[in-house]
């Protein structure tokens, strides 16, 4: 349903963030974007949510260009109730619709906080408000950047698998840049392993989804897509 | 507790100290009346130290509707057009070092001649204006990032974004530029009496004079003491305003 082709990108005349990336993503895939710091992964999040325009390239959407956005940054509205933050793009959008914000609360499990304030909330409970939000613009693509890094171990591997639930349920597509190797072996579909602003090599992991998440994780797939990442990587260090 | 009753105690242990030293040495009073005959001064004067109190309480307060009005305008204008900030924030600065003191004789012949409290009011703006500038064009550029684009992605008008992001995102900056900005205004105020002198001038610094000029030590004092009155009023007024509004909005912590 997204397919972005040869997009090209430098910030300020500067030596180009991207260089003839390409990316497809369908419906209820997850594709992740992993790379060294300063590879571009975040520039294709921006130039696909139209936030940045490509300079060369383009993005072309085969369904509708929806898509909500996810940082590491919670960047919810600090005087404004978890209620009133998840509300926000319907009431962006002029379409306030009480019972979608409810259904994106009742999925991240916050229903019960949604008369609190951000800063009455922990840091995870944070993190779910910020997904109920994006969940709450319906969107047919969520883009999301590096959204659990600041969350300790048993709270990423959560959000995790609440992640993998909302995309099996719903069916929406999702562009997910981490740091991580193994949450990017976890999660995905396929990685993207960048380098200097292109696709050095794309990691298949299919994990076995009806295992455990820890017997997914110890799997001899799960293990292998974590070797085949650490390969690409060194490739590109030499 | 602590925080009402320490000052509190402090403030007592000093006018004790005060009455009897001057006592017990004889301070003649034009030099330094003591607590008991200021504290005298102030109750056989009540009806003149209310009239000339709210007299400067009205021009504080008049300064100061006018500092937030154009303080706001101005910050909204600035993060809407950085060259027209360029442009104008050099002269708010001009006018924020300026001495209020030495602009203050000018404004008087200008405006303040037949009607001092006018004068009064524009010196007082003077000075109360550039913290609220300062500040709200501070609190409309700390946005947050990713909020800013979100608003983006989904599509804000402008009215959206200044009313839903720059406006709550600003007013805790705001707020706290009115407790600076409420003793500016008072102190621009007292200021602009002094420069004028005679005239039509009714307020407190007008009566400060006035007991100064008859030796009236103790009447100075007490003079003095409804302004700190006053200056206090403003500013916890402003704090307390700050609290609950911030509460109000769940982000007292921040």
């Amino acid at each position: 349903m997204l397919t972005a082709k040869n997009l090209a990108f430098s910030y300020d005349n500067a030596k180009p963030v991207l260089d003839g990336f390409s990316l497809s993503l369908k419906a209820g895939e997850v594709v992740s974007l992993l790379g060294p710091s300063g590879c571009g992964k975040s520039t294709v999040l921006r130039i696909v949510s139209g936030l940045l325009d490509a300079e060369q390239g383009r993005v072309e959407w085969h369904s509708d260009p929806d898509v909500a956005f996810v940082f590491q940054d919670p960047a919810l509205m600090p005087w404004a109730s978890i209620e009133q933050n998840v509300a926000l793009p319907s009431r962006l959008s002029g379409k306030v619709d009480d019972s979608r914000v409810a259904e994106a609360l009742a999925a991240v499990n916050l229903t019960s906080l949604e008369k609190r304030f951000p800063a009455m909330l922990s840091g995870g409970q944070r993190m779910r408000a910020s997904v109920a939000r994006a969940l709450s613009a319906n969107p047919s693509t969520l883009l999301m950047d590096e959204p659990f890094a600041a969350l300790d171990e048993i709270l990423r591997f959560q959000m995790n698998d609440l992640l993998l639930d909302l995309v099996a349920e719903r069916g929406f597509g999702v562009l997910f840049v981490t740091h991580s190797l193994f949450e990017a072996a976890y999660l995905s579909d396929r990685v993207l392993v960048m380098q200097e602003g292109k696709v050095a090599g794309e990691v298949i992991p299919s994990l076995d989804r009806s295992l455990t998440p820890n017997a997914q994780r110890g799997s001899s797939a799960f293990v292998s897509a974590v070797d085949a990442m650490t390969t690409l990587l060194k490739v590109i260090e030499q | 507790m602590k925080r009402f009753l320490l000052p509190i105690a402090a403030f007592t242990a000093l006018l004790l100290f005060w009455q009897y030293y001057v006592t017990t040495n004889d301070v003649p009073k034009f030099v330094l009346p003591s607590p008991s005959l200021i504290w005298l001064a102030i109750i056989d004067n009540m009806p003149l130290w209310l009239d000339a109190s709210l007299s400067t309480l009205s021009v504080t307060i008049k300064a100061l509707s006018a500092a937030i009005i154009s303080g706001v305008l101005l910050a909204l204008a600035f993060s809407l057009s950085r060259t027209f900030e360029a442009t104008i924030y050099p002269f708010a600065i001009i006018l924020q070092v300026t001495p209020v003191v030495a602009i203050a004789p000018l404004v008087i012949i200008w405006v303040g001649i037949d009607n001092v409290e006018r004068a009064q009011v524009i010196i007082a703006w003077i000075v109360a204006f550039f913290p609220i500038l300062a500040n709200m064009s501070a609190g409309l550029k700390s946005v947050d990032a990713n909020l800013s684009d979100l608003f983006t992605l989904y599509g804000a008008t402008r009215l959206q974004r200044f009313r839903l992001l720059l406006w709550p995102t600003a007013l805790p900056y705001l707020l706290a530029s009115l407790k600076v900005s409420g003793g500016l205004a008072l102190i621009g105020g007292v200021v602009a009496e002094f420069v004028a002198g005679s005239g039509t001038a009714t307020g407190l610094a007008w009566r400060i004079i006035e007991a100064g000029n008859r030796l009236q030590i103790e009447k100075m004092f007490a003079g003095l003491f409804m302004l700190a009155i006053i200056g206090m009023l403003v500013f916890y007024s402003f704090a307390l305003l700050e609290y609950y509004v911030l509460k109000r909005f769940g982000q007292e912590n921040t």
